[in-house]
């Protein structure tokens, strides 16, 4: 794939289709629009990174492909930690490659409650088909001699509970079990968009440019005319890329940062966000967690009250992160026992919102707001997570909480968990979407069905903010298929 | 001034026995802990380096020692009487995991963990 560094860029550049990002939405549109011959330049914050410099150094690579190096808190009670990926494919890139159809439920909920009439499960069944031949999408085996035993763990408790629980479909090829998708794929198993749909785009005529930082949208009335982009890592450089039309697929944050920013829409905003709470169970037999890989089986049980149960990636450093508020002593000892431990990822759907400003420079500051049903959810998804663990022969279980030492039954994690504080539980975040919903009801949207922002006739958005709440569920392939079918309605109006 | 209590914070998280080079490590783990630092936007970079200032003036006020300065028994006694301070909880947190992250990034102490386990 060719991708232009900053050292390609002199003077100004011009171009009928301007994509800004490179992540799931922003892929999908570069390749069906040069796939018809349109004149398309894609532009990243980030760097290109090569499967081939992907190693098992997880420190340095978090540092480079993550937006902050990993480090981006969203403030509140409690502070949440979220992260994205900022390089050449975005988030996908640094994502476990879950690729789920979007729920008919869903979808449903969608049009009733928001108002989007024209998506429905028919319409986007084709467009998942082809993502899922696109991505090679499979689901892993989980078996005893499929190195993923802290899958079948949880497989196992949940039957022995009679709780729901599936394979998970994943966009990996040949995979061998390196356990390091969230800090990039280094056999190039995982089918991210670098290694997929860019490529395509590319061959197909469209020109993408990396480390380019897009700072601010020029207009003309509802006419935008360009791009103020910062080119390199010094800040120094700044070239206009004029455009005949613009589609942002920058993602959930930094989409409405931008508009913000370039006065398109008005300040102060919410946004809607997965949480992820991470519990590391120690098993009597050794599970060798390491020799499998992230997130090949789901406990459902549970989805449409907001919550869903996965087995995680487990590497020395991911646990230790897990403990990061316990003392080293109590890291070590836990450590030592490393080859019978797993890690689980338990996602909520919470109803609270996350608010970005705009206001204080380059960088938007995000805050989160969790509602008391919210407080409730977490806590009855770590008794969930803790009864089907224990169900799974787990011998301990280290709860999400500072300075909770472990569990050996569900009556202790009870007590545990009614005497913590909300502020004592530690949530990261890796999926925001719904910052500018599409839907009729989403309050006064400013996105039609054809992902165009209200009052720009040329100005057109197709990533994670355009979905009208959160889903409960991974996003990419609902992000995918809707930019797929945007992408569609686009190119039918030019 | 503020570095210092970062580093007594690193200091206090690496103390494992199973330590490659224990002064490469600090200085490697500091280095990466201080380039994530760097990086921040200004406002969060602003009261990470506010609490870290407060936190070696208490301690000089208290020890007459930074906290990098400290031996590891006081060191970490006054970072348990610290978690009673208003955001220290989120300070420490975010060292920490910066710290542990980078730490674990050394193929030794995998080896000293014997984590290397055969693949099926």
């Amino acid at each position: 794939m060719q991708v232009h560094g900053p050292e390609h860029i002199t003077g100004e550049q011009r171009c009928d289709h301007l994509i800004i990002g490179s992540g799931a939405g922003a892929s999908v549109s570069g390749l069906e629009l040069a796939r018809q011959g349109h004149d398309v330049v894609m532009i990243e914050e980030g760097r290109h990174h090569p499967t081939a410099s992907f190693g098992p150094d997880i420190g340095k690579q978090t540092a480079e492909l993550y937006r902050n190096g990993g480090i981006t808190p969203m403030l509140g009670l409690p502070s949440i930690a979220f992260a994205e990926g900022r390089c050449v494919g975005g988030t996908t890139v640094i994502n476990g490659g879950l690729i789920w159809r979007t729920p008919p439920w869903i979808l449903q909920e969608w049009r009733e409650k928001y108002g989007l009439r024209s998506f429905d499960s028919e319409r986007l069944e084709r467009h998942f088909i082809s993502i899922e031949e696109n991505l090679h999408v499979v689901r892993a085996a989980v078996s005893q001699n499929s190195g993923n035993l802290d899958s079948l763990r949880l497989h196992e408790g949940a039957r022995e509970l009679g709780w729901k629980s599936v394979l998970v479909p994943r966009a990996i090829r040949h995979c061998k079990n390196s356990n390091l998708c969230p800090t990039g794929c280094p056999t190039g198993a995982k089918q991210s968009m670098a290694l997929t749909y860019l490529p395509r785009a590319t061959d197909h005529g469209a020109r993408l440019y990396s480390e380019c930082r897009a700072l601010k949208i020029e207009h003309s009335g509802s006419k935008i005319t360009g791009v103020v982009v910062q080119v390199g890592s010094t800040g120094k450089r700044i070239v206009r890329f004029k455009c005949d039309h613009l589609i942002l697929g920058a993602g959930a944050i930094q989409t409405p940062h931008l508009l913000r920013r370039s006065n398109l829409i008005p300040r102060g905003g919410n946004f809607k966000f997965h949480i992820n709470l991470k519990f590391v169970a120690e098993f009597d037999q050794p599970v060798h967690a390491e020799n499998g890989t992230i997130f090949t089986a789901q406990m459902q049980e549970f989805a449409r009250d907001g919550m869903l149960l996965m087995a995680s990636n487990i590497k020395p450093a991911y646990v230790a992160l897990s403990f990061a508020t316990r003392p080293a002593s109590e890291i070590e000892s836990i450590l030592s026992r490393y080859e019978n431990l797993g890690t689980y990822t338990a996602i909520i759907r919470p109803k609270g919102i996350g608010r970005i400003s705009s206001s204080f420079g380059q960088q938007p500051l995000l805050r989160s707001k969790l509602e008391k049903s919210d407080d409730q959810l977490i806590r009855d998804s770590c008794l969930k997570t803790v009864k089907v663990l224990f169900a799974a022969k787990a011998r301990k279980i280290y709860l999400p909480l500072a300075g909770t030492p472990f569990v050996t039954s569900c009556s202790q994690a009870e007590q545990a968990l009614a005497s913590a504080r909300i502020k004592d539980f530690e949530l990261v975040s890796v999926h925001a979407m719904s910052s500018l919903p599409m839907g009729s009801r989403c309050g006064d949207s400013l996105i039609d069905e054809k992902g165009k922002l209200a009052n720009c006739r040329n100005l057109y958005i197709m990533d994670a903010s355009i979905l009208p709440s959160n889903m409960g569920e991974s996003p990419q392939g609902t992000i995918m298929a809707f930019a797929h079918e945007l992408s569609e309605r686009y190119i039918d109006s030019h | 001034m503020w570095k210092s209590s970062v580093r007594g914070i690193i200091l206090s998280q690496i103390q494992f026995s199973f330590q490659a080079e224990p002064d490469l490590d600090l200085e490697r783990v500091s280095s990466q802990v201080f380039s994530m630092l760097d990086n921040l936007a200004w406002f969060h970079r602003f009261p990470v380096v506010t609490i870290a200032s407060v936190t070696t003036i208490f301690c000089v006020i208290r020890y007459r020692k930074s906290l990098d300065a400290l031996s590891q028994k006081k060191r970490q006694q006054f970072i348990d009487n610290a978690g009673k301070l208003p955001f220290w909880g989120l300070f420490h947190k975010l060292i920490s995991s910066i710290t542990l992250l980078h730490y674990f990034d050394n193929p030794v102490i995998s080896r000293n963990l014997n984590i290397a386990s055969p693949r099926p």
